[in-house]
C-alpha cells in the first residue's frame, strides 16, 4: 500500500476540531430549540379548528420539507443577503425551518393519537377547552411522540453538517479545512465521523432520557 | 424502558464495528501505475470541473481546461486513450490513493505538507494570487482589506496567505470556489480571493468585477501521484519539460490564459 496513515494529524488539529465540535453542537442544539417552538406552533395549529390557521400550517409544513435543506440555507445565506444575517445564524434559521415541519408533523401525529374521548371526558368535567389542551392532550401526546422527536434531533445534528456550505466552521467545514492543508483526506474525514458518531448518541440518549423524565413520568402519575 | 437499555448497548457495539469497517478500508492498488496504464492502454486522470480555465464544464458539456490539456499531452505521450475523472477537493485524495485514478491535475498547489500524503511532480504552472472586487468597490488593494470581508476557498494555501498579507481583513472561508464566487455577487463578501488566472476566469463570465492588487504570493501547482509512483512521476516530469522545450506549452498556455508564460518550466538534460 502506498498510503500510510498519519493519525497525528488529528492530534495537530484538534484546536480546530474541537472548535467545529462545539459550533456543530451549539448550531444544532439552538436550531433544535428553534424547530420545536416552530413545529410545536406549526403542529398544534394544523390540529386547529380555526381554518386559516390550519391553512397557514399545511402550506408551511409543505413548502419547508419540500425544498432540500441545501436550498434553505443558501436562501437564507445568499438570497437574503441583505440582512446580512451572520452565516451561524442563517444556519439556525435554515435548519430550526427545514426540521421544525418535521417537528410540526410529529406533533400532529401525537395530538390525532390522543383518543378523543380524553378530550371529551375532560371538557365533560367541566375543565376549560384551554386546560383539556394542557392536562390532558398535550402530555399524552409528548409522551407518544418523544421516541420520534429523539430520533429527528439525532437527525437535525446531522443535517448541520450541510451549513458548511455556506461557511459556517462546524465539523464537516473543519474537514475540509484539514484536507485542504494536508491532504490528509482519510484521516480528517474518519476523525469526524468518531466525533460526529458520540455526538449523536450522546444527545439522542440524553433527549430521550430528559423527554422521558420531564415529560413522559410526570404524565404517567396523572 | 427495556427498549432504551438495549439500544444503549447496541450503540458501542456497533461504534466499534464500524471503526473495524473503517480499519478494512485499507486502499489497494496495482504494484505500478504506469505498468497498469500501459496494461489497460488508458491513462484515468482526475480533473475539476469547477475552476476555470483549469477544468470546468464548458457549453458542450465537456470538460476542458489548462489541466485537461496538459493531461491529454501526457496520455498522448504514454501512447494511451484517456478517461477524465471529475475531482473535488474531498474526493482527489482518496480517489487517488485507492488507484481509481493514476494522477490527479486539478490545480493543487504543492506544499511540503502536502506531500506527507501524495507526490507531485514538478511545477507545471506558477499561479499568482489577486484579489476580485466590484467594479464601484473602494477596495484598490491588499491595504484597503481592513475590516472588508474577503471570500475565499477553504484549506487552501491562498488563505493562508491572504491572512498573513493582509491581517485586519476578515476571511470568509468557502467550501468551494463557486460559492466564494457567488458570495461576492451577492455582496455578501467585499471582495474574492483566488488565483489569478482562476479569478480572471470568473471576471470573463460577469462584468462589473475588476482584478485589483497586482499579483501577490507564488502558488506552484503540481500533478499529484501515489507515493512511490516515481515510474509514472518520471515520465509526467518528462512529458511536461518536453512540452516546454516542443513549444506545445506554450500553445496551451496561451490558449488558455492569453498571455504569453511567464515562468518557464524547468528542463533537464536528457543524459
Amino acid at each position: 500500500m502506498s498510503y500510510s496513515f498519519d493519525w497525528g494529524v488529528l492530534w495537530r488539529y484538534r484546536e480546530a476540531l474541537l472548535g467545529g465540535f462545539a459550533l456543530t453542537l451549539a448550531l444544532s442544539i439552538v436550531s433544535l430549540m428553534g424547530a420545536l417552538g416552530v413545529g410545536m406552533l406549526a403542529g398544534a395549529a394544523a390540529e386547529s379548528e380555526r381554518r386559516w390557521a390550519r391553512v397557514i400550517a399545511a402550506a408551511y409544513v409543505e413548502i419547508a420539507r419540500n425544498v432540500p435543506l441545501l436550498v434553505h440555507l443558501y436562501v437564507w445565506y445568499l438570497g437574503l443577503t441583505t440582512l446580512k444575517l451572520p452565516a451561524f445564524w442563517c444556519g439556525v434559521l435554515g435548519l430550526s425551518l427545514y426540521s421544525g415541519a418535521y417537528v410540526a408533523e410529529i406533533v400532529r401525529s401525537g395530538l390525532q393519537a390522543v383518543p378523543a374521548g380524553q378530550r371529551a371526558a375532560g371538557l365533560a368535567s367541566g375543565l376549560s377547552p384551554r386546560q383539556v389542551l394542557r392536562h390532558i392532550v398535550y402530555p399524552q401526546a409528548l409522551r407518544i411522540v418523544a421516541p420520534s422527536l429523539a430520533g429527528l434531533f439525532s437527525q437535525l445534528i446531522k443535517d448541520s453538517s450541510l451549513a458548511s456550505v455556506i461557511s459556517v466552521a462546524e465539523l464537516t467545514f473543519v474537514a475540509g479545512a484539514i484536507e485542504g492543508d494536508t491532504f490528509r483526506t482519510f484521516e480528517a474525514y474518519i476523525g469526524i465521523t468518531v466525533l460526529y458518531l458520540v455526538a449523536v448518541t450522546a444527545i439522542s440518549q440524553l433527549t430521550l432520557r430528559t423527554l422521558r423524565s420531564r415529560i413522559v413520568e410526570p404524565a404517567m402519575r396523572y | 424502558m427495556t427498549w432504551s437499555t438495549t439500544r444503549s448497548r447496541w450503540v458501542p457495539a456497533l461504534a466499534l464495528l464500524f471503526l473495524g469497517l473503517l480499519g478494512a478500508l485499507a486502499p489497494v492498488r496495482a504494484d505500478d501505475a504506469l505498468e497498469a496504464i500501459k496494461a489497460r492502454h488508458k491513462l484515468i486522470a482526475g480533473v475539476k470541473n469547477d475552476t476555470p480555465p483549469f477544468g470546468y464544464i464548458d457549453d458542450k458539456n465537456e470538460v476542458v481546461g489548462f489541466d485537461v490539456d496538459i493531461v491529454r499531452e501526457i496520455a498522448k505521450a504514454l501512447e494511451v486513450d484517456l478517461e477524465l475523472v471529475k475531482v473535488t477537493s474531498p474526493t482527489r485524495i482518496p480517489l487517488l490513493v485507492s488507484g481509481n485514478i493514476d494522477l490527479s491535475a486539478a490545480s493543487m498547489t504543492h506544499t511540503r505538507e502536502r506531500e506527507g500524503a501524495i507526490d507531485f511532480s514538478i511545477t507545471y504552472y506558477t499561479g499568482a494570487q489577486s484579489l476580485l472586487v466590484p467594479a464601484e468597490s473602494s477596495i484598490k488593494g491588499l491595504d484597503d482589506l481592513s475590516g472588508k470581508t474577503v471570500a475565499v476557498q477553504q484549506g487552501t494555501t491562498l488563505e493562508k496567505t491572504l491572512a498573513k498579507a493582509a491581517p485586519e481583513a476578515k476571511i470568509q472561508s468557502f467550501r468551494d470556489y463557486t460559492t466564494a464566487w457567488l458570495a461576492l455577487r451577492q455582496g455578501r463578501a467585499d471582495a474574492f480571493t483566488g488565483s489569478y488566472d482562476v479569478l480572471r476566469g470568473f471576471a470573463r463570465e460577469a462584468p462589473g468585477f475588476q482584478i485589483v492588487g497586482g499579483k501577490f504570493s507564488l502558488e506552484p501547482f503540481g500533478i499529484g501521484v501515489r507515493h512511490g509512483d516515481w515510474q509514472l512521476r518520471n515520465v509526467v516530469n518528462a512529458v511536461l519539460q518536453d512540452l516546454w522545450t516542443s513549444g506545445r506549452y506554450r500553445e496551451i498556455y496561451l490558449k488558455w490564459f492569453q498571455v504569453e508564460p511567464d515562468v518557464p518550466i524547468e528542463t533537464w538534460p536528457k543524459g
